[in-house]
């Protein structure tokens, strides 16, 4: 049985949810989708985290890529979280690394820790995954992983920022969302920008006014985000 | 009689206020007029679309004590500016309605028919299909009635302070609540409501998005730019 939105014809709705650890409308929007995926069920909604690297997109020069650097060298802030986000990914797989992205988001977006191993490690012991492998060099895989994540976000969808959620492996849309929605609107908000994304092939763009006072306010946000449960 | 309030209406007006900031060389303001517009038929009387002035060479400047309000129209800097004049002439002989009336027919007359929006004629004719005779705008064009410049100096000028506006279309809704949309083309008709109401309910009442914008692939942005061309009909 197929349904109207699902163009794949896999059963079920599949979305690709592209990320970087460091960015904090990510983590907002990454508690959305999880509250929607749960609402919906895995019987119909396949989740999938993937890597973008703020790094790679914000780099100077065309020639420079992140994943060709170790992660204590210069301008390639993200990327040991990247690689431990890979690392958990290949040890436990998508639910695995969705329990470490929930645990680091939290550990460095609403209790301020940096991105550092310790911090790393505290967040993969809490959520069962092993990423050692990130932090030693051992595995040159990882980098593969984070290389062909970013790659095709940006060759397959365009992908220019975080977090972008694709839609049946073909309708990109970037989302910039602050603090996570209420539980009672995040169905509601999931709907519009999927139809915004599959049906609605007019609509190119929404974006919120700032004025001085919103954008303070937004920043007083993203200091103190909303604690999560733990 | 006795106004109920609906739910939107937070100004308690008994009336959805919608301002809407256009530049009439934007196309993609022009695409979102005629789907609010439609929008606005539908709903009646219990919503008011305020056409409002946003200068998009304003807001390029190169200079910041440069204002397209202090320059002169038809020059290579002040493209929009006669139909900034004109349009805010047939405001005040005739009120908003066929403010944006005319609006809609001179943006027609330059995305689909090509035409010299610097040139009186055109002007002239846009003011026509409003209902304004040609010879009420003479003060216009003579230099004599400068309230064009004033009231588009005034309306930027509360777009980017009040609002932070940035560039066009700029739709507020009941004076508060601001978000800029772009659509190419308006959507089908069936589905104008709908993208109404979930960008209403976007704007006023999700206000953790901030968001939403489709990253392009080299083959979409070429296909948006066909989409742009292919407004203009055949000569």
């Amino acid at each position: 049985m197929s349904y109207i939105f699902d163009i794949n014809e896999t059963g079920k709705l599949e979305l690709d949810f592209y990320f970087d650890f460091l960015c904090p409308f990510s983590y907002q929007a990454s508690l959305w989708i999880q509250d929607v995926a749960d609402l919906m069920g895995t019987e119909y909604v396949d989740l999938r985290w993937r890597f973008i690297s703020l790094a790679q997109l914000n780099r100077k020069s065309p020639d420079w890529n992140v994943w060709e650097h170790k992660p204590d060298e210069e301008n390639t802030y993200g990327l040991l979280a990247l690689l431990a986000g890979a690392a958990a990914l290949k040890s436990s797989g998508m639910d695995g690394l969705g329990r470490f992205y929930r645990e680091l988001g939290r550990l460095h977006h609403e209790k301020k820790e940096p991105l550092t191993a310790e911090t790393i490690e505290i967040a993969a012991q809490a959520s069962g995954v092993h990423v050692a492998a990130a932090y030693d060099g051992s595995d040159p895989e990882l980098y593969e992983t984070v290389k062909q994540s970013h790659l095709d976000g940006v060759g397959k969808y365009g992908v220019f920022g975080t977090s972008t959620l694709v839609f049946e492996e073909k309708f990109g849309v970037y989302i910039k969302i602050m603090p996570t929605p209420p539980k009672d609107r995040a169905l509601d908000v999931f709907q519009h920008i999927q139809l915004l994304a599959m049906v609605e092939k007019n609509v190119y763009e929404v974006k919120r006014l700032m004025t001085a006072e919103s954008e303070a306010e937004l920043k007083e946000t993203i200091a103190n985000p909303p604690a999560t449960v733990q | 009689m006795t106004q109920t309030a609906g739910f939107m209406d937070i100004n308690n007006s008994g009336k959805l206020e919608i301002d809407f900031f256009f530049d009439v060389r934007c196309p993609y303001a022009y695409q979102a007029a005629l789907w609010l517009q439609e929008v606005a038929d539908i709903f009646g009387p219990d919503l008011e679309l305020r056409w409002r002035f946003f200068s998009l060479e304003q807001i390029n400047r190169k200079e910041p004590t440069w204002n397209i309000w202090e320059q002169t129209p038809g020059t290579d800097t002040a493209k929009s500016l006669w139909s900034f004049l004109v349009a805010t002439a047939v405001k005040n002989l005739a009120g908003n309605a066929a403010l944006g009336k005319f609006y809609q027919s001179l943006a027609r007359m330059y995305h689909e028919e090509s035409k010299d929006i610097n040139s009186q004629a055109v002007l002239e004719a846009a003011a026509a299909e409003a209902g304004i005779q040609a010879e009420t705008l003479s003060d216009v064009f003579n230099g004599k009635d400068r309230s064009g410049y004033e009231l588009l100096a005034a309306e930027h000028t509360l777009a980017t302070t009040k609002y932070g506006a940035f560039g066009v279309p700029t739709i507020v809704f009941e004076g508060r609540y601001a978000a800029y949309l772009k659509i190419m083309p308006r959507p089908a008709s069936d589905r104008a409501l709908e993208i109404f109401q979930r960008f209403l309910m976007t704007t006023m009442i999700d206000h953790d998005v901030f968001e939403i914008k489709k990253p392009m692939t080299a083959e979409q942005n070429q296909a948006v730019r066909e989409t742009i061309n292919g407004l203009k009909k055949e000569a």
